[in-house]
């Protein structure tokens, strides 16, 4: 006799005639936080049903309490669900890829992805850096992907060079005795990162303790009025060539035109910049 | 004393998911077996709140497959059993987890030679 129709209205009664075997009021009260937190982070009301129940089960024949068994609910309900996991057999990513699933203790590093111009970029990096935030690697999107561990965070620091592709691992080695480690490549860029810690010791090392991501992107002043100039000339010829009827071969190669000049001396200026590492204001 | 057993902890935290995968080549299993047998081979008490996520997210991984069954005296319990997957990465990370084993041991032995153990004729480790 087993399962579906079983758990759904068995498990509570059973799970707190279990737990009145061992302590009732703290057994009770500790099953019923679990209960509420699996269900917040988005638990199925089954699978909370089972887990409440499993856990009773094995706190009968350990004779421990809740507490000295498991921790406290809040933290075992963490780990069993995640930030908004629903437990196996839903899609999170993570299922039946048949590999060694990573331990806890990461899952509860805390992921966040930002995307930068190459003017605000270092300085954003540092000051996030410094808040904990290590960058693991660039995304195909050129954003850079992040992690902090909230039970050991250490700060930061970051820089950045140009770099030619077939220079790259040449470049790294050179940095790597003073503790630099590339942490992403974006075009002819290098991101390379350091713990404070390999300069300052116990210094680099942030309390313990949880943070929030910071926005997903930051652009500069400069970026922000080329787009807005941007938007403007659009919003001066567009209506204009509507007007006229719609826009004819002229304005075609005309934008072809302008478009690959422009294009080209953008792209060398903004090679320039970043060259000489132009900052500029967030 | 405090630190060893944190040391100790810290390598069992890194080798406890294969433990559990191990526990259950011969048949199923539910979460209090399994840590009475690794308790009983030694490797200390493993507590329910360590080993509940790890099943959790073996179980997630595809490694170990769970069913939950109403038992004859108490309320219930998930019966554990290897998958195919599971037995498979038990077989593959078993062997790296020896492999490491044995580079650690030798490295360790090198720094241990030449230093006399206390109350033993220094011969140093033995193979």
């Amino acid at each position: 006799m087993t399962t579906e129709r079983g758990t759904e209205g068995m498990s509570p009664m059973k799970a707190t005639q279990a737990t009145q075997a061992t302590d009732t009021t703290q057994g009770t009260g500790w099953f019923t936080e679990l209960a509420d937190e699996l269900r917040r982070r988005g638990m199925a009301e089954r699978r909370i049903g089972e887990t409440v129940t499993e856990l009773s089960d094995h706190l009968l024949d350990s004779g421990a309490d809740p507490v000295e068994e498991f921790g406290p609910a809040g933290d075992l309900a963490a780990r069993l669900a995640g930030d908004g996991g629903a437990g196996p057999g839903t899609a999170g990513g993570r299922v039946g890829d048949g590999t060694l699933p990573e331990d806890a203790g990461d899952a509860g590093a805390r992921e966040w992805r930002f995307a930068c111009d190459q003017y605000v970029d270092r300085d954003v990096l540092n000051r996030q850096g410094d808040l904990g935030w290590e960058v693991v690697r660039v995304d195909a999107l050129g954003r850079f992907v992040c992690r902090r561990d909230p039970a050991e965070p250490l700060r930061w620091e970051y820089r950045r060079e140009v770099v030619r592709r077939r220079d790259r691992e040449e470049y790294a080695a050179e940095l790597a005795p003073d503790g630099w480690e590339p942490c992403g490549y974006w075009l002819y860029m290098a991101y390379y990162k350091r713990p404070l810690s390999a300069a300052t010791g116990a210094a680099g090392a942030l309390e313990p303790g949880d943070a929030e991501p910071g926005r997903p992107w930051y652009v500069g002043r400069r970026v922000r009025t080329m787009y807005l100039a941007l938007g403007a000339m659009l919003l001066c010829f567009i209506p204009v060539i509507v007007m006229r009827g719609g826009p004819s071969a002229a304005t075609w190669i005309g934008a072809a035109v302008g478009g690959t000049v422009g294009g080209a001396v953008g792209w060398w200026a903004m090679r320039r910049d970043i060259e000489r590492g132009v900052r500029d204001e967030l | 004393m405090g630190m060893a057993t944190d040391r100790r902890a810290s390598w069992l935290k890194g080798v406890l998911d294969l433990l559990v995968l191990s526990c259950l080549t011969d048949g199923e299993s539910y979460g209090y077996e399994i840590a009475r047998r690794l308790e009983e081979a030694g490797l200390g008490t493993i507590r329910g709140g360590t080993l509940y996520p790890v099943l959790n997210r073996l179980e997630e991984a595809g490694l170990l497959d769970a069913e939950f069954r109403a038992a004859e005296r108490g309320p219930g319990r998930r019966y554990y059993r290897l998958t195919e997957a599971g037995s498979t990465v038990l077989h593959e990370q078993g062997a790296a987890w020896n492999e490491f084993h044995r580079l650690v041991g030798e490295h360790l032995a090198k720094g241990l030679a030449g230093r006399r153990p206390e109350g033993i004729t220094g011969k140093g480790p033995t193979a």
